[in-house]
């Protein structure tokens, strides 16, 4: 999973006999670029939000984009929320129990990681993976069964915005460096 | 019922009955969908598989010229439809010419649209005029072939199906697209990229299709219907995006004063080759708009953002860069390069490209970015600058620069960053210039030495090499070859009628000889050794000479009367002496010639001869006049010397300028010439003596039958010898002494003018 770039990364998976074509975009995490948000995150169809656990300030952002991305996409869209840096578990501001907890209030799975380390990465996009294509493949059968034209039964190409939070995390939570 | 129903069912699409049941508007299939009376009662599904049921069934022909056909067909379509709807038109009419007029603004501003316009023209013609045929532009014909080309690679069925479908398409499209919004048009065009899609990916024609060659077909598709379509479409988008595209303009031209610091987007503008980059950006970024296809226009794109990327690595030595980093630097690049109708060309991409390209793959997520770095600047804030609202404002009123503004040369227009970038280059071939120089004058340096060690060489080799002078002594030796031919007639009459005269004449001439041997001598100390002793040589192998000579003349001299033998002793001194004369002419002559020229003697020459001759005269006559003649002549020829003492002022500096036009160091070899060729000389002499020679044989007589004029004579000689004597006196005497020497010894001087012929022969030869 390296790219040449680490703003961007196409990457092919098979998943339960399915292509599925993820297209990893990550988006610029300032705050003066925020209101660009929803150019990136339209018509995508996961986001990976991740905080950094030493950074309680990170996971209150994360909470900020999990309600726009609400408000915007409503339920459609599959979140993660990513908790990096576990390899400072010592430094730990944010609570595991805090994070998950609020992971499931707002419909969104949740993951430790640690870039750094490379754990947990494979599994949180993995994962993030199989929830979207179920929400396609459901969404399709809704289409079909309400009788409007139905598109294609196939998996679509997936789209996934992934809205690093937290700068100061610094370090890419889609690419193991 | 049922079949009455299916018989109202199909009746139905006559439009004669005002009741339609919900079976009449279902598929005729049966499929359970509804249908439609535009698919001849087909659901769409089923529509599709009857068009390419009967697809199939036609005969395939050229798609090419079934292109052309549906053209030429589509146009006069369209003609009959602008005819007979003319409602329509009026109606649609206003808002196509404003569209024009639209168009007629922008077209100074970019060359492309010029293109366009001309082509908006025609096809507004064409459309009113409803006569002419619309010939394709190169683009689309381009594009057709293209599609063609790529379609003759797959099985005649596809190509038949895609084809087909294509055509109906453009055909309808060119029928409305002049008449419908960008939305209408974007709809349709993004159906049919659906349409296509589907067809290709899921009808049984179709299956054995890569998916490579899917995607080819969906980017060709794209490629034609843009291209064909492009004239209208551009202006529907650039009518709606005008003044967008002005305002997103003027907007970026006053935020010109924004730096990288500002945006925190770590360029480097100061670096050189950060700024080469930023201009293939900017490049990449105004291309974008002279392209005709989405998907070309987002190559451009494409390939800007890898430049941007490209500019982080630099600036950033390496790290690979995230988000953070490009949209900050792809709004900075946005900034610096102020593309010309950029709405349009967003909008143009978003509506007419297939969203799958905008939603996925590099293409659309840097085109994400775009839409992002336009957003942002068009929203731009204090905040997001990190400004205070008055530094912005004062920013953006002109007032005031940012403090880095004038930091390094990023400021400067281009003109300035290509002039510094150019006088930089020509430090550079002036340092190169420098060296050059440096490089020609060693060498210059070089040949010139090259040339000083050649000429040393040159002259020592002449130095060390006599011969190189021989060329000179050819001159004066062919003088004495001319002479010496001459020689042998002149003087043999001259012995027999010395033999017959007087032993006085040898006696005289002997004590001449003793007399030019001091006269040599004491003259000699202004000459070098060598002289002196090849005179000595010569006066004695002259008064040796004599004395055979005398041995010879006393037998006939007895018999001879003392008169006629005084007669014929100042006859013969006056010839030998005038022949004499002529040779210290001809010693002047060799030392002139060696030194200088040989033009010297021929002025010289003939003057001393006369002196040398009326010298002798008068001596002659002195002892004429005393009856021995010896102590006479010893008187003048005392006084002679004493003028030749205080009178040889004169000649050494003659002498000087001689031998100072000689070559130094050569001078021994001179005198050796001198000696060697002092038996030589009498060669020339007799050749100019002759004159004499023959006048005073007969003038002596005269001279002695007046001998009572003789007083007079010399009393007119005083006057006339003094002026006459300076040149050269004592070595005329001398010169006397050998030139009777050598008159006597021609035999001898020939053979010496052969040697000598013979040597320079040689050297000739060697030197050649």
């Amino acid at each position: 999973m390296s790219g040449q770039q680490a703003s961007f990364l196409t990457k092919r998976v098979n998943l339960n006999g399915k292509r599925v074509n993820l297209a990893i975009w990550d988006t610029a995490g300032q705050e003066r670029f925020h209101a660009l948000g929803p150019i990136y995150y339209r018509e995508s169809h996961g986001a990976i939000l991740v905080y950094d656990i030493t950074d309680q300030d990170s996971f209150l952002k994360v909470k900020n984009w999990v309600r726009e991305l609400r408000r915007m996409l409503g339920d459609d869209i599959c979140l993660v929320i990513g908790g990096n840096k576990t390899d400072l578990e010592r430094e730990r501001r944010v609570s595991l129990e805090e994070a998950e907890t609020y992971a499931r209030e707002v419909g969104a799975l949740h993951f430790l990681t640690s870039a750094k380390l490379n754990q947990g990465v494979e599994e949180l996009f993995l994962e993030l993976t199989r929830r979207m294509l179920q929400t396609a493949l459901t969404n399709d059968q809704q289409r079909i069964n309400s009788l409007t034209r139905g598109g294609s039964t196939t998996a679509r190409n997936l789209q996934i915005v992934d809205d690093q939070e937290a700068p100061s995390s610094g370090k890419s939570s889609c690419c193991s460096s | 019922m049922s079949g009455s129903s299916d018989n109202g069912s199909s009746s139905a699409w006559t439009g004669t009955r005002l009741h339609i049941k919900e079976g009449e508007l279902q598929c005729v299939r049966g499929c359970g969908f509804y249908g439609n009376p535009a698919w001849e009662g087909h659901c769409s599904k089923c529509y599709k598989d009857h068009l390419a049921q009967t697809q199939q069934r036609k005969t395939v022909f050229h798609p090419s010229l079934k292109l052309r056909n549906k053209v030429s067909r589509s146009v006069s379509d369209v003609s009959d439809f602008t005819s007979s709807a003319t409602s329509i038109m009026s109606r649609k009419f206003d808002r196509f010419e404003e569209k024009r007029r639209q168009q007629l603004d922008k077209k100074t501003k970019v060359v492309k649209s010029i293109f366009r316009k001309s082509q908006g023209k025609e096809g507004s013609k064409a459309g009113e005029a409803s006569r002419l045929v619309r010939q394709l532009s190169m683009e689309s014909q381009g594009a057709g072939q293209q599609y063609n080309e790529f379609l003759k690679t797959l099985s005649k069925d596809v190509q038949c199906g895609v084809s087909k479908l294509i055509n109906t398409f453009l055909e309808k499209m060119l029928r409305v697209v002049e008449f419908q919004s960008v939305d209408e048009c974007s709809e349709q065009i993004q159906d049919f990229y659906t349409t296509m899609n589907d067809m290709i990916t899921q009808q049984p024609v179709y299956i054995g299709l890569e998916q490579e060659q899917i995607d080819k077909i969906n980017e060709l598709t794209e490629r034609y219907i843009t291209t064909r379509l492009y004239k209208p479409l551009i202006i529907t988008v650039n009518a709606v995006c005008e003044e967008k595209d002005l305002a997103i303009q003027n907007r970026i031209r006053s935020l010109a004063w924004i730096s990288s610091q500002h945006l925190e987007c770590g360029v480097e503008e100061s670096s050189q080759e950060v700024k080469e980059t930023l201009d293939l950006v900017i490049t990449e970024l105004l291309e974008m708009d002279s392209k005709r296809v989405p998907s070309d226009k987002l190559q451009c794109l494409v390939s800007a953002a890898h430049h941007v990327l490209q500019v982080l690595k630099q600036s950033r030595s390496g790290v690979p860069a995230s988000a953070d980093d490009f949209l900050p630097a792809m709004i900075y690049c946005v900034l610096q390069a102020n593309p010309p109708l950029l709405h349009s060309n967003i909008s143009f991409i978003t509506y007419f490209s297939q969203q799958r390209s905008l939603q996925s793959g590099e293409a659309g997520y840097f085109f994400t970015n775009l839409c992002c770095a336009v957003a942002f600047i068009e929203h731009v804030t204090a905040q997001s600058l990190g400004l205070t609202e008055d530094e912005y404002e004062r920013y953006m009123t002109g007032l005031a620069l940012p403090p880095h503004a004038l930091d390094g040369d990023a400021w400067l227009c281009e003109g300035m960053r290509v002039m510094l970038q150019n006088l930089k280059t020509l430090d550079d071939l002036q340092a190169k210039m420098d060296h050059l120089v440096t490089h020609s004058d060693e060498l210059m340096q070089e040949m010139d030495e090259l040339q000083e060690s050649v000429s040393e060489q040159v002259t020592s080799v002449l130095e060390n090499n006599p011969l190189t002078i021989h060329p000179r002594r050819k001159v004066a030796i062919d003088e004495e070859l001319q002479a010496s031919s001459l020689l042998p007639s002149p003087l043999t009459p001259e012995i027999p009628p010395l033999s017959p005269d007087i032993k006085a004449a040898q006696q005289s001439l002997s004590f001449l000889q003793q007399l030019g041997d001091g006269g040599s001598q004491t003259n000699s100390p202004d000459l070098p050794d060598a002289s002196t002793v090849a005179s000595k040589s010569t006066s004695r192998t002259t008064s040796d000479f004599m004395g055979s000579e005398a041995d010879l003349l006393s037998l006939g001299v007895d018999p001879e009367e003392p008169d006629s033998s005084i007669h014929g002793l100042t006859g013969l001194l006056g010839s030998d002496i005038d022949l004499l004369g002529p040779d210290a002419d001809a010693l002047e002559a060799e030392s002139g010639m060696l030194g200088s020229s040989s033009g010297l003697p021929d002025l010289i020459g003939p003057v001393r001869s006369t002196e040398g001759s009326r010298n002798h005269n008068y001596l002659n006559l002195d002892e004429i006049g005393s009856a021995q003649g010896m102590f006479a002549l010893n008187q003048p020829f005392q006084s002679a010397k004493i003028q030749n003492n205080t009178q040889y002022s004169i000649p050494p500096t003659k002498n000087e300028k001689h031998l100072s036009g000689t070559l130094s160091g050569q001078d021994s070899l001179l005198y050796s010439g001198f000696t060697i060729q002092g038996g030589k000389i009498p060669s020339i002499a007799c050749e100019t003596g002759n004159t004499h020679s023959l006048s005073s044989p007969l003038e002596p007589p005269q001279s002695c039958s007046a001998d009572p004029l003789s007083p007079p004579l010399t009393g007119s000689q005083p006057a006339l010898p003094p002026p006459l004597i300076p040149s050269i006196p004592g070595e005329r005497q001398e010169a006397s002494a050998t030139g009777q020497k050598d008159s006597q010894k021609k035999g001898d001087a020939l053979d010496k003018v052969c040697d000598v012929l013979g040597d320079i022969v040689e050297t000739f030869d060697s030197l050649l």
